[in-house]
Protein backbone atom coordinates (compact mmCIF):
# COMPACT_ATOMS: atom_id res chain seq x y z
CA UNK A 1 0.00 0.00 0.00
CA UNK A 2 2.76 2.69 1.18
CA UNK A 3 5.29 1.20 -1.94
CA UNK A 4 1.73 1.89 -4.12
CA UNK A 5 1.60 5.16 -2.55
CA UNK A 6 5.23 6.57 -3.13
CA UNK A 7 5.61 5.27 -6.82
CA UNK A 8 2.67 7.03 -7.76
CA UNK A 9 4.12 10.18 -5.45
CA UNK A 10 7.24 9.79 -7.64
CA UNK A 11 5.60 9.30 -10.92
CA UNK A 12 3.42 12.32 -10.35
CA UNK A 13 6.83 14.81 -9.27
CA UNK A 14 8.50 13.60 -12.26
CA UNK A 15 5.01 14.20 -14.60
CA UNK A 16 4.87 17.23 -13.20
CA UNK A 17 9.27 18.29 -13.73
CA UNK A 18 8.60 17.19 -17.29
CA UNK A 19 6.04 19.45 -17.91
CA UNK A 20 7.15 22.47 -16.21
CA UNK A 21 10.82 21.90 -17.48
CA UNK A 22 10.31 24.34 -20.52
CA UNK A 23 10.10 26.97 -17.63
CA UNK A 24 13.80 26.74 -16.24
CA UNK A 25 15.53 24.76 -19.27
CA UNK A 26 16.21 25.91 -23.08
CA UNK A 27 15.21 24.11 -26.20
CA UNK A 28 18.36 24.51 -28.42
CA UNK A 29 16.69 22.61 -31.15
CA UNK A 30 13.57 24.80 -31.37
CA UNK A 31 15.56 27.78 -31.12
CA UNK A 32 14.02 28.92 -27.51
CA UNK A 33 15.08 29.75 -24.51
CA UNK A 34 13.79 28.83 -21.29
CA UNK A 35 10.15 30.62 -20.60
CA UNK A 36 11.17 32.68 -17.80
CA UNK A 37 14.03 34.25 -19.97
CA UNK A 38 11.58 34.63 -23.03
CA UNK A 39 11.22 38.63 -23.73
CA UNK A 40 7.18 38.30 -22.03
CA UNK A 41 8.77 37.02 -18.78
CA UNK A 42 11.49 39.61 -18.73
CA UNK A 43 8.52 41.96 -19.35
CA UNK A 44 6.76 40.65 -16.34
CA UNK A 45 9.42 41.11 -13.92
CA UNK A 46 9.81 44.38 -15.22
CA UNK A 47 5.99 45.38 -14.44
CA UNK A 48 6.09 43.31 -11.25
CA UNK A 49 9.44 45.40 -9.72
CA UNK A 50 8.23 48.62 -10.80
CA UNK A 51 4.70 48.33 -9.45
CA UNK A 52 6.27 46.42 -5.87
CA UNK A 53 8.51 49.69 -6.10
CA UNK A 54 5.77 52.05 -6.33
CA UNK A 55 3.59 50.43 -3.55
CA UNK A 56 6.40 49.82 -0.98
CA UNK A 57 7.72 53.25 -1.03
CA UNK A 58 5.15 55.21 -1.75
CA UNK A 59 1.53 53.81 -1.79
CA UNK A 60 2.19 51.75 1.52
CA UNK A 61 5.40 53.11 3.90
CA UNK A 62 3.94 52.04 6.53
CA UNK A 63 4.85 48.58 6.37
CA UNK A 64 8.30 49.13 6.66
CA UNK A 65 9.09 47.81 10.36
CA UNK A 66 12.59 48.30 12.22
CA UNK A 67 15.03 44.89 12.88
CA UNK A 68 18.26 46.47 14.07
CA UNK A 69 20.60 45.63 16.56
CA UNK A 70 21.85 48.39 17.58
CA UNK A 71 23.09 47.77 21.58
CA UNK A 72 24.10 51.27 22.99
CA UNK A 73 26.35 49.31 25.90
CA UNK A 74 28.33 48.09 23.15
CA UNK A 75 28.60 51.14 21.36
CA UNK A 76 30.14 52.32 24.34
CA UNK A 77 32.37 49.34 24.90
CA UNK A 78 33.53 49.17 20.88
CA UNK A 79 34.06 53.26 21.19
CA UNK A 80 36.36 52.75 24.33
CA UNK A 81 37.90 49.52 22.31
CA UNK A 82 39.01 51.86 19.26
CA UNK A 83 40.30 54.48 21.80
CA UNK A 84 42.49 51.79 24.27
CA UNK A 85 43.55 50.84 20.97
CA UNK A 86 44.97 53.96 19.71
CA UNK A 87 46.76 54.57 22.73
CA UNK A 88 43.83 56.74 24.02
CA UNK A 89 42.35 57.02 27.49
CA UNK A 90 38.57 55.46 27.58
CA UNK A 91 35.85 57.64 28.10
CA UNK A 92 33.01 57.77 30.67
CA UNK A 93 29.62 58.21 30.31
CA UNK A 94 27.62 60.89 31.39
CA UNK A 95 24.09 61.00 31.89
CA UNK A 96 23.54 64.77 30.66
CA UNK A 97 25.69 64.23 27.17
CA UNK A 98 23.43 61.36 26.93
CA UNK A 99 20.23 63.19 27.43
CA UNK A 100 22.16 66.11 24.87
CA UNK A 101 22.01 63.31 22.05
CA UNK A 102 18.45 62.14 22.78
CA UNK A 103 17.15 65.40 22.60
CA UNK A 104 19.35 66.33 19.21
CA UNK A 105 17.74 62.85 17.53
CA UNK A 106 14.21 63.99 18.89
CA UNK A 107 14.76 67.39 17.26
CA UNK A 108 16.36 65.65 14.07
CA UNK A 109 13.06 63.39 13.69
CA UNK A 110 10.39 66.39 14.65
CA UNK A 111 12.43 69.13 12.52
CA UNK A 112 13.14 66.33 9.42
CA UNK A 113 16.86 67.03 8.74
CA UNK A 114 19.80 65.05 8.83
CA UNK A 115 22.32 67.52 9.79
CA UNK A 116 24.25 68.93 12.74
CA UNK A 117 23.04 71.89 12.90
CA UNK A 118 18.95 72.62 12.15
CA UNK A 119 18.58 73.66 8.25
CA UNK A 120 16.57 76.74 9.89
CA UNK A 121 19.36 77.72 12.35
CA UNK A 122 17.37 77.13 15.37
CA UNK A 123 19.55 74.83 16.70
CA UNK A 124 23.09 73.94 17.55
CA UNK A 125 24.72 70.56 18.71
CA UNK A 126 25.74 72.29 21.79
CA UNK A 127 22.39 73.98 22.34
CA UNK A 128 21.45 70.08 23.57
CA UNK A 129 24.95 69.82 25.78
CA UNK A 130 24.73 73.30 27.33
CA UNK A 131 20.79 72.73 27.83
CA UNK A 132 21.50 68.86 29.46
CA UNK A 133 23.51 71.21 31.93
CA UNK A 134 26.77 69.72 31.00
CA UNK A 135 29.16 73.06 30.59
CA UNK A 136 31.54 71.84 28.39
CA UNK A 137 35.49 72.87 27.36
CA UNK A 138 35.64 70.60 24.27
CA UNK A 139 32.42 69.34 22.79
CA UNK A 140 32.14 66.83 19.34
CA UNK A 141 29.39 64.62 17.59
CA UNK A 142 29.12 61.89 15.45
CA UNK A 143 25.75 61.04 13.88
CA UNK A 144 24.87 57.56 12.15
CA UNK A 145 22.24 56.20 10.35
CA UNK A 146 20.44 53.11 8.67
CA UNK A 147 22.81 50.63 9.53
CA UNK A 148 21.70 47.41 11.51
CA UNK A 149 24.36 46.36 14.24
CA UNK A 150 26.69 48.84 16.59
CA UNK A 151 29.86 47.23 15.20
CA UNK A 152 29.09 48.86 11.53
CA UNK A 153 28.10 52.27 13.24
CA UNK A 154 31.85 52.34 14.74
CA UNK A 155 33.42 51.15 11.90
CA UNK A 156 31.84 53.42 9.77
CA UNK A 157 33.08 56.38 12.17
CA UNK A 158 36.63 55.01 11.75
CA UNK A 159 36.44 54.69 8.29
CA UNK A 160 35.77 58.26 8.06
CA UNK A 161 38.66 60.48 9.31
CA UNK A 162 36.73 63.46 10.67
CA UNK A 163 35.12 60.61 12.45
CA UNK A 164 37.61 58.66 12.97
CA UNK A 165 39.45 62.13 14.73
CA UNK A 166 36.71 63.15 16.86
CA UNK A 167 36.45 59.65 18.23
CA UNK A 168 39.74 58.95 19.10
CA UNK A 169 40.44 63.03 20.26
CA UNK A 170 42.59 62.66 23.48
CA UNK A 171 40.84 66.09 24.28
CA UNK A 172 37.61 64.04 25.48
CA UNK A 173 36.78 62.93 28.71
CA UNK A 174 32.70 61.93 28.63
CA UNK A 175 30.12 60.38 26.20
CA UNK A 176 26.53 60.29 25.70
CA UNK A 177 25.06 58.32 23.25
CA UNK A 178 21.52 57.75 22.21
CA UNK A 179 19.84 55.32 19.40
CA UNK A 180 16.48 56.59 18.18
CA UNK A 181 14.15 55.15 15.73
CA UNK A 182 11.42 57.74 13.66
CA UNK A 183 10.59 58.95 10.19
CA UNK A 184 13.23 60.95 9.10
CA UNK A 185 13.21 62.05 5.45
CA UNK A 186 9.99 59.90 4.27
CA UNK A 187 11.75 57.23 5.59
CA UNK A 188 11.73 54.49 9.11
CA UNK A 189 15.23 55.03 10.31
CA UNK A 190 17.52 54.60 13.51
CA UNK A 191 19.58 57.39 14.36
CA UNK A 192 22.20 56.88 16.29
CA UNK A 193 24.23 60.46 18.01
CA UNK A 194 27.50 60.08 19.65
CA UNK A 195 27.96 63.39 21.46
CA UNK A 196 31.55 63.89 22.94
CA UNK A 197 32.62 66.06 26.05
CA UNK A 198 35.38 67.59 28.64
CA UNK A 199 33.82 69.95 31.57
CA UNK A 200 34.62 72.87 31.74
CA UNK A 201 37.22 73.02 34.86
CA UNK A 202 36.07 74.95 37.94
CA UNK A 203 38.74 77.77 38.19
CA UNK A 204 39.20 79.54 41.06
CA UNK A 205 40.74 83.07 40.36
CA UNK A 206 43.97 83.08 42.81
CA UNK A 207 44.71 87.06 41.13
CA UNK A 208 42.24 90.09 40.93
CA UNK A 209 42.28 89.17 37.07
CA UNK A 210 39.62 87.10 35.48
CA UNK A 211 40.91 84.03 33.87
CA UNK A 212 38.99 83.05 30.40
CA UNK A 213 38.72 79.73 29.25
CA UNK A 214 37.03 79.67 25.42
CA UNK A 215 35.62 76.80 24.63
CA UNK A 216 36.00 74.50 22.02
CA UNK A 217 33.49 72.63 19.95
CA UNK A 218 34.12 69.93 17.30
CA UNK A 219 31.88 68.49 14.34
CA UNK A 220 33.33 65.92 12.01
CA UNK A 221 33.40 67.94 9.26
CA UNK A 222 35.73 70.58 10.99
CA UNK A 223 38.43 68.04 11.30
CA UNK A 224 37.68 66.45 7.70
CA UNK A 225 41.42 66.01 6.48
CA UNK A 226 43.24 66.97 9.04
CA UNK A 227 45.31 64.94 11.76
CA UNK A 228 45.37 67.31 14.53
CA UNK A 229 42.87 66.75 17.33
CA UNK A 230 39.82 68.47 17.79
CA UNK A 231 40.90 70.48 20.40
CA UNK A 232 43.43 72.41 18.00
CA UNK A 233 40.92 73.40 15.54
CA UNK A 234 39.01 76.21 16.32
CA UNK A 235 35.19 75.66 15.94
CA UNK A 236 33.70 78.27 13.76
CA UNK A 237 30.68 79.33 15.34
CA UNK A 238 29.68 78.07 18.66
CA UNK A 239 27.87 79.79 21.71
CA UNK A 240 29.53 80.34 24.85
CA UNK A 241 28.68 77.70 27.04
CA UNK A 242 26.26 79.85 30.00
CA UNK A 243 25.54 78.74 32.99
CA UNK A 244 24.49 75.23 34.32
CA UNK A 245 21.56 76.56 35.65
CA UNK A 246 20.21 77.97 32.73
CA UNK A 247 18.23 74.97 31.39
CA UNK A 248 18.77 71.82 33.80
CA UNK A 249 18.90 68.47 32.64
CA UNK A 250 15.08 68.10 33.59
CA UNK A 251 13.61 70.82 31.19
CA UNK A 252 15.07 68.54 28.33
CA UNK A 253 11.62 68.01 26.48
CA UNK A 254 11.51 64.47 25.96
CA UNK A 255 8.91 63.25 23.64
CA UNK A 256 8.28 60.93 20.96
CA UNK A 257 10.23 59.25 19.47
CA UNK A 258 12.04 57.80 22.71
CA UNK A 259 15.16 56.82 22.93
CA UNK A 260 16.08 52.90 22.18
CA UNK A 261 18.29 51.95 25.52
CA UNK A 262 18.62 48.48 24.16
CA UNK A 263 17.84 47.77 20.31
CA UNK A 264 17.97 44.33 21.07
CA UNK A 265 15.77 42.09 18.12
CA UNK A 266 15.04 38.45 18.75
CA UNK A 267 16.68 35.74 17.22
CA UNK A 268 13.56 34.65 15.04
CA UNK A 269 13.39 38.97 14.71
CA UNK A 270 17.18 38.80 12.87
CA UNK A 271 15.96 35.72 10.57
CA UNK A 272 12.57 38.28 9.96
CA UNK A 273 15.02 40.90 8.64
CA UNK A 274 17.15 38.96 6.21
CA UNK A 275 13.93 37.28 4.93
CA UNK A 276 12.25 40.68 4.72
CA UNK A 277 12.51 42.18 1.34
CA UNK A 278 11.35 45.34 2.22
CA UNK A 279 13.94 46.30 5.62
CA UNK A 280 17.06 44.38 3.86
CA UNK A 281 17.12 46.04 0.52
CA UNK A 282 19.69 43.13 -1.05
CA UNK A 283 17.81 40.11 -0.66
CA UNK A 284 15.69 40.69 -3.75
CA UNK A 285 18.44 42.23 -6.37
CA UNK A 286 20.77 39.20 -5.16
CA UNK A 287 18.16 36.48 -5.02
CA UNK A 288 16.79 37.78 -8.52
CA UNK A 289 20.89 38.12 -10.40
CA UNK A 290 21.09 34.66 -8.94
CA UNK A 291 17.99 33.53 -10.46
CA UNK A 292 18.79 34.82 -13.97
CA UNK A 293 22.14 34.23 -13.70
CA UNK A 294 21.01 30.69 -13.30
CA UNK A 295 18.68 30.45 -16.30
CA UNK A 296 21.41 31.96 -18.56
CA UNK A 297 24.03 29.60 -17.27
CA UNK A 298 21.47 26.82 -17.89
CA UNK A 299 20.81 27.93 -21.92
CA UNK A 300 24.29 28.46 -22.12
CA UNK A 301 24.87 24.70 -20.67
CA UNK A 302 22.66 23.42 -23.16
CA UNK A 303 23.69 25.33 -26.24
CA UNK A 304 27.49 23.88 -25.59
CA UNK A 305 25.87 20.17 -25.26
CA UNK A 306 23.80 20.43 -28.53
CA UNK A 307 26.78 21.48 -29.91
CA UNK A 308 25.50 23.95 -32.65
CA UNK A 309 26.32 27.34 -33.75
CA UNK A 310 24.85 30.28 -32.21
CA UNK A 311 23.77 31.11 -35.60
CA UNK A 312 22.72 27.46 -36.44
CA UNK A 313 20.42 27.73 -33.03
CA UNK A 314 18.80 31.07 -32.59
CA UNK A 315 18.17 34.72 -32.77
CA UNK A 316 18.97 35.88 -29.11
CA UNK A 317 20.97 37.67 -27.08
CA UNK A 318 24.95 36.46 -25.90
CA UNK A 319 24.19 35.07 -22.89
CA UNK A 320 28.01 36.64 -21.74
CA UNK A 321 26.80 40.44 -21.73
CA UNK A 322 23.64 39.44 -19.47
CA UNK A 323 25.22 37.74 -17.10
CA UNK A 324 27.91 40.01 -17.07
CA UNK A 325 26.02 42.69 -16.38
CA UNK A 326 24.20 40.66 -14.17
CA UNK A 327 27.16 39.71 -12.49
CA UNK A 328 28.08 43.79 -12.18
CA UNK A 329 24.48 44.27 -10.58
CA UNK A 330 25.36 42.02 -7.70
CA UNK A 331 29.00 42.92 -6.55
CA UNK A 332 27.57 46.87 -6.61
CA UNK A 333 24.97 45.36 -4.67
CA UNK A 334 26.96 43.81 -2.06
CA UNK A 335 29.46 47.02 -2.38
CA UNK A 336 26.20 49.33 -1.28
CA UNK A 337 26.43 50.58 1.96
CA UNK A 338 22.95 51.16 3.19
CA UNK A 339 24.00 53.28 6.12
CA UNK A 340 25.35 56.76 6.32
CA UNK A 341 27.41 58.95 9.06
CA UNK A 342 27.40 62.83 9.72
CA UNK B 1 36.30 32.91 -39.92
CA UNK B 2 38.82 35.37 -39.03
CA UNK B 3 36.27 38.09 -38.51
CA UNK B 4 34.26 36.24 -35.86
CA UNK B 5 37.19 35.60 -34.00
CA UNK B 6 38.20 39.33 -34.21
CA UNK B 7 34.68 40.06 -33.58
CA UNK B 8 34.12 37.77 -30.26
CA UNK B 9 37.86 39.24 -29.17
CA UNK B 10 36.02 42.52 -28.89
CA UNK B 11 33.42 41.72 -27.53
CA UNK B 12 35.20 40.10 -24.62
CA UNK B 13 37.38 43.06 -24.35
CA UNK B 14 34.44 45.69 -24.30
CA UNK B 15 31.91 43.53 -21.90
CA UNK B 16 35.03 43.71 -19.80
CA UNK B 17 35.61 47.69 -19.89
CA UNK B 18 32.52 48.02 -19.12
CA UNK B 19 32.46 46.33 -16.24
CA UNK B 20 35.64 47.54 -14.69
CA UNK B 21 34.70 50.88 -15.86
CA UNK B 22 31.69 50.61 -13.62
CA UNK B 23 33.07 49.12 -11.05
CA UNK B 24 35.99 51.68 -10.59
CA UNK B 25 33.48 54.82 -10.82
CA UNK B 26 31.41 53.17 -8.39
CA UNK B 27 33.80 53.20 -5.50
CA UNK B 28 34.79 56.57 -6.67
CA UNK B 29 32.01 58.17 -5.74
CA UNK B 30 31.25 55.92 -3.04
CA UNK B 31 28.83 57.45 -0.33
CA UNK B 32 27.03 59.51 -3.39
CA UNK B 33 23.98 57.82 -4.18
CA UNK B 34 22.83 59.69 -7.33
CA UNK B 35 26.12 59.77 -8.90
CA UNK B 36 26.71 55.65 -8.03
CA UNK B 37 22.83 55.36 -10.03
CA UNK B 38 24.39 57.62 -13.04
CA UNK B 39 27.01 54.92 -13.15
CA UNK B 40 24.76 51.92 -13.56
CA UNK B 41 22.79 53.94 -15.99
CA UNK B 42 25.52 54.79 -17.92
CA UNK B 43 26.56 50.59 -17.85
CA UNK B 44 23.23 49.57 -18.84
CA UNK B 45 23.10 52.17 -21.49
CA UNK B 46 26.85 50.98 -22.89
CA UNK B 47 25.95 47.27 -22.33
CA UNK B 48 22.64 47.97 -24.85
CA UNK B 49 24.05 50.11 -27.07
CA UNK B 50 27.24 47.54 -27.98
CA UNK B 51 24.83 44.36 -27.62
CA UNK B 52 22.84 46.25 -30.69
CA UNK B 53 25.92 47.31 -32.39
CA UNK B 54 28.01 43.27 -31.79
CA UNK B 55 24.72 42.00 -33.24
CA UNK B 56 24.65 44.11 -36.30
CA UNK B 57 27.75 43.23 -37.14
CA UNK B 58 26.98 39.26 -36.85
CA UNK B 59 24.04 39.97 -38.87
CA UNK B 60 21.78 39.10 -36.39
CA UNK B 61 19.84 41.97 -35.07
CA UNK B 62 16.39 41.88 -34.60
CA UNK B 63 14.08 43.46 -32.89
CA UNK B 64 13.28 40.85 -30.16
CA UNK B 65 17.14 40.92 -29.91
CA UNK B 66 17.17 44.47 -29.16
CA UNK B 67 14.44 44.04 -26.74
CA UNK B 68 15.96 41.41 -24.94
CA UNK B 69 18.89 44.14 -23.89
CA UNK B 70 16.75 46.49 -22.97
CA UNK B 71 14.65 44.38 -20.29
CA UNK B 72 17.67 42.89 -19.26
CA UNK B 73 19.23 46.35 -18.99
CA UNK B 74 16.04 47.77 -17.09
CA UNK B 75 15.74 44.83 -14.68
CA UNK B 76 19.44 45.71 -13.45
CA UNK B 77 18.57 49.23 -13.17
CA UNK B 78 15.38 48.50 -11.18
CA UNK B 79 16.93 46.40 -9.04
CA UNK B 80 19.83 48.30 -8.42
CA UNK B 81 17.42 51.04 -7.33
CA UNK B 82 16.08 48.87 -5.13
CA UNK B 83 19.10 48.74 -3.05
CA UNK B 84 20.40 52.16 -3.66
CA UNK B 85 17.58 54.00 -2.93
CA UNK B 86 15.81 52.03 -0.06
Amino acid sequence: MVKRVLKAGRKRFWHFCLKNACFILPYPERGTRARLLKNSSLSAYVLVLIIFQLYVYHLSPQILGFATNIIVSDLYQETNEKRIEAGVAPLEVDSRLEQAALAKAQDMFSKDYWAHYAPDGSTTPWQFIISAGYTYKFAGENLARGFDTSVSVVEAWMASPSHRANLLADCYQNIGIAVVNGDLLGKETTLVVQMFGTLQPVVVPETSEPVSSAPSSTLPSDVAGTSGSPAETPAAAEPEPEPASVVGPSEVAISQPAALTDVVVSPLARVARVVNPVSSPKVIPLGFGFMLMGLFALDELAMLRGGLTREEMRRTGENIAHVSLLGLLMVLVLLTKTGGVL
Amino acid sequence: MMRKDWLLITHVVVLLSILVGALWAFTYFSGAALQQFCVIVVAVVAHIVWGAIYHSLSNRLTVGLLLEYILIGALVLLLFSWTLFS
